[in-house]
């Protein structure tokens, strides 16, 4: 017996009914995601990080540049060590981040114009932690070194004050960080981490969508009955819900971090549309190649759950080898991330995100796959049993 | 049923379970390859830049060189103006670019302090950063090396001049992973969520599919032994199962990636006890919960990455919120990484380690009683 579309809908929706878990996937879990990641960038921008200073001088020079550092937006002075060996203890333990260490008679040497070093260690365990601490040393002991000099200068020759600022800094430059500028944590990581995680819930709503209707009438029966359109029915309804998440964690981006969105939004929008088709693509044939949830979804898992590290937001992928260049093209976000960035950032009409586009749609042509593997399906005589293989 | 015939009941069931074994052997196989790949040149080399050099003078070029030699960079394009960098770099040709001003070595000579700015795709903040550092040490290089002439100009003796061209010497020193690489930064902490990820969902398949075969009205092994027993059986059986992949990512691969490694077998051992014991313990809560098999790899899956972002390796969790941080703390992976991280790379002793270590103790404990009830009490309906 074959169902109208509308009947196919219905049947969509009673699933969600049916099975609890499934309605969750598309309305609370989204939810509560979003909320988790968000909330682990409350602060975007890295600062306050533990530092020990070992202060074996005690001058007011020495104490001049403890407090230089502790007045960095990125570091708070830890002062209760009392020698380098307690403060790199600490630092084994995560307890600080760095260990700064300044020489007994620093400000003796100073005064004799013998350039005295600041020794200081930094945790590069944790690399964005370490990369934003080396800059921030340097910037502070930079700065003091240059104060230090002018006044040096203006005392020893009365130069004026802005010849003396140039004996000590022969050279300036002026860092841009294009796009976003405050270097906010949350706009560079969270942008790549969402649609990750967006990618990962299509994939297991799709797979447990089928497994829903597998419980409830089997899958065979099912694609008998329901056809062509009952399939695109399915397809149709969690687009729905899945475009309403991108469009959702969209406006997010711009409007709680800062995201210009300079391109267009409906060419976002539209590519989002191809990046779920896409995504439904691969689901479906991961279900119809097993026909068991349990290891469709682990199958699933081993394909979108390390997208993260292959989209080349953290690691760029001109720097990987060839094998990881192949992976990350037969993922869809990593096409719909460059998108992304693209029309967020840079949003010029002469950017040509049209190969993109292409990528995306290739992926539909996983559909026919699937087609042939449910023309099998239907056509083998009980060759399964419609418990799947839990039973 | 004797002690040890459920230990060996406990083992014919995972080794026949095909989704156990495929999640337990082929996904830690799998992913111990996966992974790292991307990672494995460690650092972003050579991102590509173009100079707009409006100067054109000996000494510009000599910046430009200069800053060409660092790794980080590779000038690929010489521009005439920023209006054309500004068009490669949209092209995707570059991912930023350096403008020396004119008059620049003029301004040098006369000892106005010329500024030479520098430009990066900051949506890419490795490349970003890169570009930064490479440029900033050549300027840096170039900046001294000046100040050492101006200083010999002036009439201080060489030897002299090269010892104060700065008044403080920073002399700073990365250290757990001097080289910065990524493979050091991200393997560690994923290996190990990937061990938790994967036991997690090991531990749920088969109590799920126990769960089934029961309402199915299969009556099996796990129906007639006592809760305690069911459970230790359990967590015996899985440790067995688990210690040979511990030592699989955190020996043999770490030695195939090169992974800086500094722990004692006997002290990771120690550790990885009470990780594997606690691991299970969560393990079996959840396969009590769920109604079928399939939600333990939804639930893990989805919370991958919200554990990996949380766990404190990525963002600082002094920068967590309090609440956030108070719920991770109930995951054995968060204390856990930080565990054998601080352990096996960063060189901490094992008193160091205690806190996590009791920490995880306190988890194992606190699941240990929660699956007793669980299991208690799932039971008690099955036989009503």
């Amino acid at each position: 017996m074959r169902y109208s579309f509308s009947d196919s809908l219905r049947n969509e929706l009673s699933l969600f009914i049916y099975d609890k878990w499934l309605l969750a996937m598309v309305t609370i879990v989204p939810i509560i995601l979003m909320i988790l990641v968000c909330s682990i960038f409350q602060n975007p921008v890295v600062r306050e990080l533990p530092v020990a200073v070992v202060d074996m001088d005690n001058t007011s020079i020495s104490r001049r540049l403890v407090r230089a550092i502790d007045a960095s937006p990125v570091m708070a002075v830890r002062t209760d060590y009392l020698n380098v060996h307690d403060a790199v203890s600490a630092m084994r333990n995560a307890d600080v981040y760095a260990v700064v260490y300044i020489e007994p008679k620093f400000a003796q040497r100073m005064t004799k114009h013998e350039s005295p070093s600041v020794d200081a260690f930094y945790n590069t365990q944790f690399v964005l932690v370490g990369r934003t601490l080396a800059s921030a040393l340097q910037q502070v002991i930079g700065t003091v070194s240059a104060e230090v000099a002018v006044v040096r200068d203006l005392t020893h020759g009365g130069t004026p004050t802005i010849k003396a600022f140039a004996d000590s800094v022969p050279l300036r430059h002026q860092i841009t960080p294009l796009y976003n500028m405050g270097s906010r944590y949350d706009q560079f990581l969270l942008t790549a981490l969402i649609p990750c995680l967006w990618q990962i819930l299509m994939m297991a709503t799709m797979v447990l969508s089928y497994t829903a209707q597998h419980r409830k009438t089997g899958t065979r029966n099912w694609v008998k009955g329901a056809g062509l359109g009952g399939f695109l029915a399915k397809l149709f309804v969690y687009q729905l819900f899945f475009l309403a998440m991108g469009i959702g964690f969209l406006y997010y981006f711009y409007r709680y971090l800062q995201c210009p969105v300079q391109g267009s939004w409906s060419l976002l929008i539209f590519h989002q549309y191809l990046m779920i088709v896409a995504t439904q693509a691969v689901a479906s044939l991961v279900y119809f190649l097993v026909i068991e949830p349990a290891r469709a979804l682990s199958i699933s898992a081993a394909y979108v759950a390390p997208a993260f590290a292959f989209i080349g937001i953290t690691f760029p992928a001109n720097s990987m080898g060839l094998f990881p260049q192949i992976w990350r093209n037969i993922l869809p976000i990593t096409h719909y991330m460059r998108v992304q960035v693209t029309q967020i950032n840079y949003g010029l009409p002469e950017i040509d995100i049209s190969s993109e586009t292409q990528n995306l749609m290739l992926f539909f042509l996983v559909f026919i796959l699937v087609w042939l593997r449910t023309r099998t399906l239907v056509n083998t005589s009980d060759h399964m049993t419609e418990n799947g293989e839990q039973a | 049923m004797s002690l040890w015939a459920l230990i060996k009941a406990e083992f014919k069931a995972i080794f026949t379970n095909s989704a156990v074994l495929m999640i337990v052997f082929g996904g830690c196989l799998f992913y111990s390859f996966l992974y790292p790949q991307p990672y494995l040149n460690q650092l972003p080399r050579e991102q590509k830049i173009a100079v707009v050099n409006l100067d054109e003078t000996p000494t510009s070029r000599r910046l430009e060189r200069m800053v060409d030699a660092t790794p980080d960079i590779k000038i690929v394009k010489r521009a005439f103006s920023i209006k054309e960098a500004q068009n490669d770099f949209y092209n995707g040709d570059i991912s930023g670019f350096m403008v020396i001003p004119y008059n620049f070595y003029r301004d040098l000579m006369l000892q106005k302090s010329p500024v030479i700015s520098y430009a990066g795709d900051a949506s890419y903040f490795l490349i970003y950063s890169a570009i930064v550092q490479g440029s900033a040490s050549a300027v840096e290089t170039l900046g001294a090396s000046v100040n050492v002439q101006h200083m010999l100009t002036d009439g201080t003796p060489l030897s002299q001049a090269e010892q104060q061209y700065t008044e403080i010497k920073l002399n700073a020193r990365p250290v757990f992973n001097p080289v910065m690489g990524y493979i050091n930064y991200v393997v560690p902490a994923v290996f190990i969520i990937i061990l938790h990820q994967t036991l997690l969902i090991a531990v749920g398949i088969l109590g799920g599919t126990q769960h089934s075969e029961t309402q199915h009205g299969k009556d099996g092994y796990w129906l007639h032994v006592p809760v305690w027993q069911f459970i230790f059986a359990r967590l015996f059986a899985f440790l067995c199962v688990y210690a040979p992949l511990v030592m699989y990512f955190l020996g043999v691969c770490f030695r195939v990636y090169e992974v800086p490694h500094l722990a004692s077998i006997s002290h990771l051992a120690f550790f990885s006890f009470v990780f594997i014991i606690a691991t299970t313990a969560l393990g079996i809560v959840i396969s009590a919960l769920i109604p079928r098999r399939e939600l333990a790899t939804v639930i893990v899956l989805l919370s991958s990455l919200p554990l990996v972002f949380s766990a404190g390796f990525i963002w600082p969790v002094e920068l967590l919120p309090h609440w956030l941080n108070a719920i991770m703390q109930f995951v054995p992976s968060t204390t856990a990484i930080m565990g054998f991280v601080k352990l096996n790379q960063m060189g901490a002793d094992v008193s160091q380690i205690m806190p996590n270590w009791l920490r995880l103790c306190q988890l194992a404990g606190l699941y240990i009683m929660l699956s007793y009830w669980l299991i208690s009490r799932r039971r008690y309906r099955e036989q009503v």
